[in-house]
């Protein structure tokens, strides 16, 4: 047992709004630099849709990620000899088209045009070019589901959905989506890593946060290709890659990242998992249909003695192994068995993890003939022509899951590599967490039924509580807890701290060749 | 102290022994032999200078003078006579001896009114042993090696042969040296060493009689080969062949990189859109 420590999270997609302010966060510290611009280290995206950038989830048009060959894995895009072959063209990048190009306008001309017959306007501008141009995308255009009908009906999560259950999606599709927000997933088994020729990208030690060597990165955009998520970026200005750093400086400080600690939905979960590394090659090489259950079984019960005093042999500070215990992700992922790996199916087992959104399942739709009802109807009144019903009724127990509105199939596409009993085992828990607390809040729901239904789902009336406690109610400390990054202690192994004690911000960053 | 004493007085030895050796001055048959011989007889006709007999019947002293000095200056000062010479003479500049004293001049033109009178009978190329084309051929290019390890002549100078490789591009072009020179002429420049830079090159390691006289066979058979032999299939075959092997290439490429990413994904979608421009 190879214990280490992950920062990882927990993204509960039923909170989501869709505000992007974490996308707003992110951009204003970290991508508002010249040669970032299109770069969105967090970004939102609609679902069903084609996200950003376009179709980053078909990996048969972009070749990230990994894949199964006899037996074993290979980066699907890059690798060793094909990354060598294409080293000096690499066949599968995306174009700055498949992001989208970042304008800006000419605001300034509003107020220094010459005084004419019409009024000054503020053209376009590229910020790559600086010329004007048509504005043709953004990072979210295809935001809740605007735009060209090409966008969401293109969505990769489509496949193996039929075209009538696809219809039903799109009747509804001004009810029926919901936002996936995405960030760098800082996998345990990550394709950007191993695709670097340069060695610059690695993950760090002490918590398993995955970093580009500004230094060391040579540009070779392998890792761009390799990430299935897209996470990485080539500034095209300062000639280097860049993805999302977790905002490690203030997680060292004890801050959350700029994307949680803004987030409006407060969706947003941070905790340490401690992981036997030793599992990893075993579990992303699994089949297919156990990629989930392998994954989640390297991560460890940091309440186990044994865990913990593997965990103190490795060096896992006793701040790190305490902040483990009440990690809120350890609870999500692990002991309510809420949340999932998105696209597990790329095998980099992201650390990353959603709780599936549930709803779009309260409701079911039925094709229904009206045509009775219309009748009763006032001549004068407005006559919808269209068969379907949506029923939010909860008569029947699981009546809704059997027959919801939005496919079952997309989101086990998305969150769990298209086993459907996965999701439903998940949502099952959900429903059963609010038809408890229906119960308990409102009373309209029988002691037995209420009692039944958690029995179903596997949960106790305690469990559900917390469920609900963690859910809805999460005090700042209770979605985020980060461990002490103990900076003092790594510093103290390079330098003698007594040199610069007192300094108080005055002196040299660079050794002195000068003086004794 | 000691050190800088004996420093002073050596660098002031060598500096006085220096100037001795510069001032001392050459009678008009030595300078003759070293410096013009090369490209010039005196009353044997035409080398690759012309024939010097009674050279200071034709022009005043002072002109022979200047025109040794520095000839370029000469004809570019706009001497007619200076310059319908240079022109005669495949406008090959004559080099210019800066550290021949006037005195030293002097000499050479008194040597030669001595010579024109009683020519001196030679030896020089009646004794030039028979040249061997093909080894001429192979030392140029530095197959075989000077005897005396002097550098392949190659290295400065080209000649343009079938299946040869460029040679250098510091000398003159060697192709036709025969036809503008004459054999006795390229010969007389080999032995005689008359141009600074070969002479720095091979002073020290002289190329043999032998050696002279194949390079002379070499070079007289190069004058005489048909330009079309040596480059009118070449170039054709030079320009089809980079043409046909751009097109493997490309070939290549596009079945090697097939499946590559060709268009960009919302390439449809933005070509719909309604364009200002």
């Amino acid at each position: 047992m190879d214990v280490r420590s992950q920062i990882a999270m927990v993204f509960h997609l039923d909170k989501c709004i869709g505000c992007h302010t974490c996308s707003i966060a992110c951009k204003n510290i970290w991508t508002d630099r010249k040669g970032a611009e299109y770069m969105w280290w967090n970004n939102v995206e609609t679902k069903p849709g084609t996200g950003y950038p376009t179709k980053w989830e078909d990996q048969d048009i972009y070749k990230g990620g990994w894949e199964k060959k006899n037996g074993s894995i290979h980066l699907k895009g890059a690798g060793k000899r094909r990354g060598l072959v294409n080293i000096f063209y690499n066949p599968n990048l995306p174009v700055i088209d498949d992001y989208y190009e970042p304008f800006t306008y000419k605001y300034l001309d509003l107020i220094e045009s010459p005084e004419g017959d019409d009024q000054p306007t503020a053209r376009p501008v590229s910020l790559i070019t600086g010329k004007p141009i048509d504005i043709k995308m953004g990072p979210n255009w295809d935001d809740d589901l605007g735009g060209t009908p090409d966008y969401a009906r293109h969505d990769p999560n489509m496949k193996n959905i039929s075209p009538e259950e696809q219809e039903v999606m799109f009747q509804l599709e001004k009810m029926a989506f919901f936002y996936l927000p995405r960030i760098c997933n800082h996998c345990l088994n990550p394709a950007c890593v191993a695709s670097c020729p340069s060695g610059a990208i690695y993950k760090r030690g002490e918590d398993g946060v995955v970093l580009i060597n500004q230094e060391v990165c040579r540009a070779w955009r392998m890792c761009v290709t390799a990430c299935p998520y897209k996470k990485s970026y080539y500034n095209w200005y300062t000639g280097k890659s860049e993805k999302c750093i977790l905002c490690y400086p203030r997680i060292e400080a004890g801050l959350a990242p700029a994307c949680m600690h803004s987030c409006v939905g407060r969706i947003r979960y941070l905790g340490v998992l401690l992981y036997d590394s030793s599992k990893i090659e075993e579990a992303a090489s699994s089949d297919e249909k156990d990629l989930i259950k392998n994954q989640l079984n390297i991560i460890l019960d940091p309440f186990d003695e044994k865990v913990i005093e593997a965990a103190k042999k490795n060096g896992v500070a006793d701040s790190t192994i305490h902040a483990a215990q009440f990690s809120p992700v350890y609870k999500f992922v692990k002991q309510w068995g809420l949340a999932l790996p998105l696209h597990p199916e790329f095998r980099t087992l992201p650390m990353l993890f959603y709780v599936p959104p549930l709803l779009p399942v309260m409701a079911t739709v039925k094709k229904v003939d009206h045509k009775e009802q219309l009748e009763k109807v006032s001549p004068v009144a407005k006559k919808w022509n269209d068969n379907w019903l949506y029923d939010t009724s909860t008569k029947e127990l699981w009546g809704t899951l059997d027959q919801i509105r939005f496919p079952l199939k997309y989101i086990a596409n998305l969150l769990s590599a298209g086993d459907e009993d996965v999701i439903k085992d998940k949502w099952k828990k959900l429903m059963a967490v609010r038809i408890h607390r229906r119960r308990v809040t409102v009373g309209d729901v029988s002691h037995e039924k209420a009692e039944k239904v958690l029995k179903e789902a596997g949960l106790t009336a305690e469990t559900a509580d917390a469920i609900y406690a963690l859910t809805s109610l999460p005090k700042f400390e209770e979605r985020f807890v980060i461990p002490a990054a103990h900076r003092e202690q790594a510093i103290e192994m390079m330098d003698f701290t007594g040199d610069t004690k007192g300094e108080t911000g005055f002196g040299i960053k660079s050794k002195v060749k000068r003086g004794l | 102290m000691k050190i800088a004493c004996t420093y002073f007085i050596l660098t002031t030895a060598y500096f006085l022994l220096s100037i001795t050796s510069v001032w001392a001055q050459k009678n008009g048959e030595t300078v003759f032999k070293e410096t013009c011989v090369a490209c010039h007889t005196i009353g044997k006709g035409k080398l690759v200078g012309p024939d010097l007999a009674n050279v200071q019947n034709r022009h005043q002293q002072e002109w022979i003078i200047n025109f040794i000095k520095s000839s370029q200056t000469v004809i570019k000062s706009g001497d007619k006579y200076a310059d319908s010479l240079f022109k005669a003479f495949n406008q090959m500049p004559m080099p210019d001896h800066p550290n021949l004293s006037t005195d030293e001049i002097k000499g050479v033109i008194a040597y030669i009114q001595e010579q024109s009178a009683a020519p001196e009978p030679t030896t020089a190329s009646a004794a030039m042993p028979p040249g061997d084309s093909k080894r001429g051929q192979e030392l140029f290019i530095g197959n075989i090696r000077f005897v005396n390890q002097g550098a392949a002549c190659n290295s400065c100078h080209n000649v343009d042969r079938k299946g040869f490789l460029s040679g250098g591009a510091l000398g003159k072009d060697l192709t036709h040296a025969v036809g503008r020179l004459s054999a006795s002429g390229v010969t007389a420049i080999i032995s005689g060493l008359p141009f600074p830079q070969m002479k720095e090159t091979y002073s020290s390691k002289p190329v043999t009689q032998q050696e002279i006289a194949d390079l002379t066979a070499f070079l007289t058979d190069a004058d005489k080969q048909d330009p079309a032999d040596v480059f009118g299939s070449v170039g054709n075959y030079l320009l089809i062949g980079g043409a046909c092997g751009i097109l493997i290439l490309l070939a290549l490429y596009s079945v090697f990189w097939v499946k590559r990413k060709k268009l960009p994904v919302n390439f449809f979608v933005f070509k719909r859109q309604i364009k200002s421009a």
